[in-house]
């Protein structure tokens, strides 16, 4: 609920902050209505496509600028967007997303194999339990794209990833009994769930030179690691079922292969991605303004034509700043009773 | 390096329609509507199509403020392409089932986008 009130927070101001900018370049960018809904959803799918494939992406928003009805709108940009999301030229960018689709199909199958080899699988609910992980892990992987397509993101998303996983896996231990055991390490905690993923966002920021695209590689590397540890764990549960650490009292083998699974499934595809995510997303904010000084360029809108500016939002970093300490603070208290 | 796979039914639908008025030059809209394609099924075929070069496109500046419409017809190469589908693969293009593709010998015309 902390979290869900931060986010709304933030999107409001976000809200505000754009409908400001629209509204000084609204004949600029043709756009009747600067909140319109189905212009900005189809301005950042266009963003998404390769460099020479840009002109179809302002085709399809000089379509949409002629369109009346909100109906017609959204189901034209919806349209467009998915087009815009699919089409190809990925370049490498497709071969990465391919791996992180590998990665997400192998951890779902460990999960149904973890499942059904312990007898977790006559149990209806293991299975509603599974499709919501699989529209998880489609979310994830819509997402993963998305990021993977924009420029000079790829790269250092998936080593902040890889950094990411391998200090989760480091501190908790590499083994499988190791990993589904408490973490021990003093102060690991805070290092994992503040440190590391300001690392990211930071060092994204710095590679760049850009505020915009730190916060993209700190998502990618959140969604890459929770990915990667999601696979890493579910096979750690599939090996170990109930062996391994102590595990519930008076539970038998399925009730702690079930509890391990879930719990696992919360930390890979919740906590860590929200805490890297966050974390970095806040440290690439306040790298920018300490590395920069003055509040961030102002960016083009995507999709309001040419000269559109949107308003800098210098205090949204700021509050950026308060939801990660808030969040973090959240999640430490998770992990801790998790693990 | 570039595949000239046959078209879908749906493309030949797209060439069809461009085909009835070669030189008339369309809104991506206005085809939507005429073939009866959703726009995330006619763009990735107006990209194919640019592509081997079987469409002219140009952009029609917008009125002040607004941003400029994209425009679409088929080229010369584009016009002997359709002219060449068996008419089989003309009437799928209608709204019938798709039967032999042709494939595409050697279009390579630059695009124009």
């Amino acid at each position: 609920m902390l979290l869900a009130g931060i986010a709304v927070a933030l999107l409001l101001r976000r809200r505000r902050a754009a409908a400001a900018g629209a509204a000084a370049t609204a004949s600029a960018a043709g756009v009747a209505d600067g909140d319109d809904a189905p212009a900005r959803l189809l301005g950042w799918a266009a963003g998404l496509l390769a460099a020479d494939r840009a002109e179809w992406g302002q085709a399809m928003l000089g379509e949409l600028d002629r369109l009346d009805g909100r109906a017609q709108r959204w189901r034209f940009a919806v349209g467009c967007s998915a087009a815009a999301m699919v089409l190809p030229p990925w370049g490498r960018a497709a071969a990465a997303a391919g791996a992180l689709s590998v990665v997400a199909a192998g951890g779902l199958g460990m999960l149904a194999f973890a499942s059904i080899h312990y007898g977790l699988g006559r149990s209806p609910g293991i299975w509603v339990f599974a499709a919501i992980v699989f529209a998880i892990l489609a979310g994830y992987l819509l997402a993963a794209g998305s990021l993977l397509r924009r420029p000079g993101v790829a790269g250092p998303g998936l080593v902040g990833g890889l950094f990411v996983a391998a200090a989760w896996l480091t501190v908790s231990g590499w083994t499988f009994d190791q990993l589904l055991g408490p973490i021990t390490m003093p102060g690991a905690l805070p290092l994992l769930v503040i440190v590391v993923p300001a690392v990211v966002g930071a060092g994204g920021t710095l590679w760049t030179g850009s505020a915009e695209a730190g916060r993209r590689i700190a998502r990618l590397a959140a969604v890459s690691a929770g990915l990667g540890l999601f696979l890493y764990g579910e096979l750690a549960v599939a090996a170990v079922g109930a062996g391994g650490p102590p595990g519930l009292p008076h539970t038998g083998v399925a009730g702690n292969v079930s509890d391990r699974l879930g719990n696992h499934v919360i930390f890979a595809l919740f906590l860590l991605p929200l805490a890297t995510a966050t974390m970095g997303w806040a440290a690439a904010a306040v790298t920018a303004r300490l590395r920069w000084g003055a509040p961030e360029p102002a960016v083009a809108v995507p999709g309001a034509g040419p000269g559109a500016t949107a308003a800098s939002r210098p205090q949204a970093a700021y509050l950026v700043l308060i939801a990660a300490v808030l969040a973090t603070a959240a999640i430490l208290g998770v992990v801790s009773w998790l693990r | 390096m570039q595949r000239n796979r046959p078209p879908s039914a749906q493309a030949v639908r797209v060439l069809r329609a461009l085909a009835a008025d070669p030189a008339r030059w369309r809104y991506g809209y206005d085809l939507v509507t005429e073939v009866g394609l959703k726009s995330g099924s006619l763009y990735p075929i107006l990209v194919r199509l640019a592509d081997r070069g079987l469409l002219d496109a140009t952009w029609e500046p917008g009125p002040e403020g607004r941003p400029p419409r994209h425009l679409y017809r088929l080229s010369a190469a584009g016009r002997e392409y359709v002219a060449a589908l068996p008419v089989v693969a003309r009437a799928a293009g209608r709204g019938g089932r798709a039967a032999p593709r042709p494939h595409l010998g050697g279009a390579e015309a630059p695009c124009s986008l």
